[in-house]
């Protein structure tokens, strides 16, 4: 953690700017809800479709929220990215894994009644079959995450 | 012809100012879902506190960088930007990386730029360093994306502009922007577009006044561009905050 932090405040002080990405494979959070025993299709946790707005070249709180949340969840994704079964596991323990159903739960919309959620991390590439990466317990769906 | 220093300098704290207030209104608009993210023992409450006070803190420091220090406040100038550097690094620790990502990193040299320019009280030379660091930072910026870009194939193929403007997954496209990127031409050229002019960015330190005005002038399309295209709005403002220093070093 302190490690972390250090490297953090370094890149701050030292920037590489190699900050790349060829879009080759993309990280997504999927939620479903549970009532009564039942549970819903899985869906994507941040909307597929394309913004028509161009305000946003203003003033974009929403959309930098948002990337941000990504921001996160691809950092918590990239220890379990490689299936290591430690790596998994230290992961379900994480106070980060908390963070990210905070993240779900503050995003469920409220159309369909829920008691319990579940949320999965998928990697997916153009043309090639999706990755589960994990899959949460089921959680509750009011209540604090933290 | 050149830029004098005090315009310079005057113009990247509008520049950079703006850009941190417009962060302020955005983190404080979306205080809760930022708060979710704040490593620590307390409760998302506690921290969207935090937040709040911490943010208010920078608007105001930002609100002098935007309307001018004056005669009286100068004195004091480098207090502004050491507030703002401490506060940028302690939201790093809470949130575990930048707030904003790219343009944090960015906004957080030119504050370290306008420090060691303001400290040119003591040493007029440190007016030129600060605005040197500023345009290195700039420079290198533009570079190392466009060398990592060019050694890509995925980029050099325009696959990776394709894949962007398909899917959501990065960025919320802009809706006009995802029809386009159906042409495999036009993904292409945007790619070549992109790679050439930031591999060539250094140049601006080469060319006369026309010429950079010409190549800055392209570099804001850009920033604008992503913008509206992909919601990257706080770059305009933390890169054309070291388009001043630019136009000051030949």
């Amino acid at each position: 953690m302190i490690a972390t932090t250090l490297s953090n405040i370094l890149k701050l002080f030292l920037p590489s700017w190699n900050f790349f990405n060829d879009f080759s494979t993309f990280l997504r959070l999927d939620v479903r809800t549970i009532h009564d025993g039942c549970e819903s299709e899985w869906r994507p946790l941040y909307s597929t479709a394309p913004t028509p707005s161009i305000r946003r070249i203003f003033f974009n709180a929403d959309g930098n929220a948002e990337l941000l949340e990504k921001t996160f969840i691809d950092r918590m994704a990239e220890n379990i990215a490689d299936e290591d079964q430690k790596a998994v596991k230290r992961f379900e323990s994480d106070t980060n894994i908390l963070m990210l159903a905070g993240i779900a739960r503050s995003r469920l919309t409220t159309t369909q009644p829920a008691d319990q959620f579940q949320f999965r991390l998928v990697m997916a590439s153009p043309g090639e079959a999706e990755e589960v990466l994990f899959v949460s317990a089921h959680l509750p769906a009011q209540g604090e995450s933290q | 012809m050149t830029l004098e220093p005090t315009v310079a300098i005057r113009a990247t704290q509008l520049l950079i100012g703006i850009g941190i207030a417009l962060q302020a209104a955005e983190v404080l608009a979306t205080r809760s879902a930022h708060a979710r993210l704040c490593i620590g023992k307390h409760p998302p409450d506690f921290w969207a506190q935090w937040l709040t006070a911490k943010i208010l803190v920078r608007l105001a420091l930002s609100a002098v960088l935007i309307v001018g220090f004056g005669k009286y406040l100068q004195v004091i100038e480098p207090v502004f930007y050491m507030g703002l550097i401490f506060s940028s690094v302690g939201l790093v620790i809470r949130l575990n990386g930048p707030l904003g990502g790219g343009s944090d990193s960015m906004t957080f040299q030119v504050l370290i730029g306008l420090l060691i320019a303001a400290l040119g009280v003591a040493n007029p030379i440190l007016v030129q360093v600060g605005l040197g660091w500023i345009a290195a930072q700039s420079v290198l910026s533009y570079f190392i994306a466009g060398v990592a870009k060019l050694r890509n194939e995925n980029w050099r193929r325009g696959l990776a502009i394709r894949n962007l403007m398909r899917s959501n997954a990065a960025y919320t496209v802009f809706a006009p922007a995802r029809r386009l990127a159906n042409s495999g031409t036009l993904c292409l050229a945007a790619s070549w577009a992109i790679i050439l002019f930031e591999v060539a960015f250094p140049a601006v330190l080469l060319l006369p006044w026309e010429g950079k005005l010409a190549m800055l002038s392209a570099g804001l399309l850009f920033h604008i561009t992503n913008a509206v295209v992909l919601g990257l709005n706080r770059f305009i403002w933390a890169w054309g905050a070291t388009y001043p220093a630019l136009l000051y070093f030949t």
